[in-house]
């Protein structure tokens, strides 16, 4: 009892004090950068990451992490291109494999059936998976939301049949070998690393630009949009084909780099994950998909032995967050950054 | 022709049962149910775990598997999806990652490969000179003796009324004092009995398996959508044209392409009229 009304006591006489240093940072006096302390705290958070990323090969010289954080690029452009339409614009997609799929499908017919060099045959595979994909969600795009989620979470399970039963043009259940693989594992980790910071900045570029502000109003209130006289659905469609671009460029650079497609492309595992990538990070922020896509991706390396549990885990992390911790990680670390506690002593 | 009548007959049913208990919990609770296929799986699993592994007698089994699964549609609400209500995406990521946690234990538990239950009853019955199981005939008779109960129980007593009357007006029913909650859970625990009925009468002919999961979801989907969203009969109707028409393409055409005609009818349904059969248009503009 004592020692509580002690601590009771110091309460009172130490406060901590609160301050939101964004804020201020803001406002007119820069106090904030008076030091090389506060030139780093502005600095640091947004050159650190990027320089990380591309001194990673240097940093650790094994070739199984570049492989492993190849495969956490990929899936942090995957979930990025997810957070376009998932967060901003509010159509929830739980088939985003569909999209890579058709990309890495299109690249490698491309390239093994007709013989299109590498360099034609990515960006061509892209735009072609990308404007399947959109053709196949387009009419659901009418409806509201949940029409899209339905049939998003139909397609890719569809097309894993549909892939079978037109073996001769997609070889079934061996998929298509023997794309043109001309790069090293370190070029690799590089064009996507570089593709990790590109998409990141092209899609922020586009969510706060006035593009994605009608795409963020067609999210909280469609028909305020179009008593606006804009055509949501035109909006939607637009969003559809630019996430899918990255998407399907993502399953096209993969087909290449594995020399191999196969129906695994379109497997619910892969858009499970994607969207627990994006919850973990944060929805509705761009980068914090990302970071959660390198996260989960490493949690998985070391968490190997678990085999066949990656989906439980996905699952179980999923519930977990979505009842106790719906805001992710990367808003989590944006509170922290721009607050700072101060030690206040009263009296 | 004829076995194509027959086999499209039961799956229809079948199909039927399903997408009625996705439907009735997206007209009462608002929830699109991702978790409905779960349920499909759970009741196969638990009647071969309580019939087979236990050697507990069929009917017994029957009934303990179809609580079980009631027990888990509701043990899942009171957890988990009480707590995002009316957040609509968090909803559905929440039922879908409910799925992927019960598939996943139900592969570590009884293993990766379908597993098979004998038939409640042999032999069969010879129409036109052609021979239909029992098994058939059973899920043709429960089948309907289950969507006879349904239509009592929401035409007739207390807690059909109030559903209805949630699902034409949530404010007002909540108005005359319909509990909003306890209806939401009374119908997630029917849907699931009725996915649960359809998941036990189909084991025998089709074992349970794991795909199973998301072929009842696929469907259900598909036909909720052709029927429009929150429409039981639209989704009695809808469950027998995607029911025959997945029996005629898997016979004429391929067994692979089965699934591809539940995408094409949603889009055709979407492009020519979103709000489905018999799903009302203004409707769509409201709820979805």
């Amino acid at each position: 009892m004592k020692s509580r009304k002690e601590s009771n006591k110091n309460i009172r006489t130490i406060r901590k004090e609160r301050l939101d240093r964004g804020a201020r940072a803001r406002s007119k006096d820069l106090y904030v950068l008076m030091s090389y302390e506060d030139i780093a705290y502005v600095i640091l958070p947004r050159v650190l990451p990027p320089l990380i990323l591309l001194a990673f090969p240097f940093i650790v010289r094994d070739t199984y992490w570049h492989m492993v954080f190849f495969l956490a690029g990929y899936y942090a452009v995957a979930s990025m291109s997810w957070d376009l339409l998932g967060g901003f614009t509010g159509l929830v997609s739980f088939g985003h494999s569909l999209f890579i799929g058709f990309g890495g499908y299109f690249t490698a017919i491309l390239n093994v059936w007709y013989g299109v060099p590498i360099w034609l045959s990515i960006p061509i595979g892209t735009l072609a998976g990308a404007a399947m994909g959109t053709l196949i969600f387009a009419p659901c795009l009418r409806t509201k939301g949940v029409y899209f989620s339905l049939v998003s979470l139909v397609a890719p399970l569809v097309m894993v049949g549909s892939i079978l039963a037109f073996a001769e043009i997609t070889g079934g259940e061996e998929g298509i070998y023997g794309l043109e693989n001309p790069l090293t594992e370190l070029q690799w980790y590089y064009i996507m690393a570089g593709l990790v910071l590109l998409t990141f900045l092209i899609l922020r570029k586009i969510a706060y630009s006035n593009f994605g502000l009608v795409l963020q109003a067609i999210r909280d209130n469609e028909p305020s949009v179009k008593v606006s006289g804009i055509n949501p659905v035109r909006y939607k469609v637009t969003a559809l084909f630019i996430s899918g671009l990255f998407a399907s460029l993502v399953g096209s650079l993969q087909a290449h780099k594995l020399s191999f497609v196969g129906p695994s492309y379109f497997y619910l595992s892969i858009s499970v994950g994607i969207i627990t990538m994006s919850v973990l990070g944060g929805v509705a922020t761009i980068i914090g998909p990302a970071i959660g896509a390198y996260i989960l991706t490493i949690l998985t390396e070391w968490l190997r032995w678990l085999g066949g549990l990656r989906m439980l885990l996905y699952g179980v992390i999923l519930l977990i967050l979505l009842n106790f911790k719906p805001e992710g990680i990367y808003r989590y670390l944006e509170r922290t950054y721009q607050t700072f506690e101060r030690q206040v002593v009263e009296e | 022709m004829l076995p194509i009548l027959i086999y499209g007959t039961t799956l229809g049913f079948t199909l039927a049962l399903i997408a009625i208990g996705l439907s009735l919990v997206f007209g009462v609770a608002r929830i699109i149910n991702f978790a409905h296929g779960a349920f499909f799986a759970i009741a196969s699993y638990t009647l071969y775990l309580f019939f087979i592994t236990l050697n507990i007698p069929l009917p017994v089994s029957m009934i303990l598997a179809l609580i079980s699964t009631a027990t888990i549609s509701v043990v899942m609400y009171i957890i988990s999806l009480s707590r995002v209500r009316g957040m609509e995406l968090n909803e559905m990521i929440i039922t879908l990652a409910f799925t992927i946690i019960v598939i996943e234990l139900l592969r570590i538990y009884f293993g990766p490969s379908p597993l098979g239950v004998p038939s409640f009853m042999k032999g069969g019955i010879t129409i036109a000179g052609y021979v239909v199981d029992m098994q058939r005939i059973f899920i043709v008779v429960i089948s309907i003796a289950t969507l006879a109960a349904l239509a009592f129980l929401v035409k007739k007593t207390r807690i059909g009324i109030g559903m209805r009357a949630l699902a034409q007006d949530e404010d007002a029913a909540m108005l005359i004092g319909v509990n909003r909650e306890k209806m939401c859970i009374i119908s997630l625990a029917i849907s699931a009995i009725l996915a649960g009925i359809a998941g036990v009468s189909v084991t025998p002919i089709m074992t349970a398996s794991l795909e199973g999961a998301w072929y009842a979801l696929l469907n259900g989907i598909a036909i909720v959508i052709l029927g429009g969203l929150g429409s039981l009969v639209g989704s009695l109707i809808a469950a027998f044209i995607i029911g025959y028409a997945e029996i005629i393409i898997a016979t004429y055409v391929s067994s692979h392409l089965k699934s591809i005609v539940a995408l094409i009818f949603i889009i055709v349904i979407l492009i020519l009229r979103p709000s489905g059969i018999m799903g009302r248009h203004h409707e769509i503009e409201e709820r979805v």
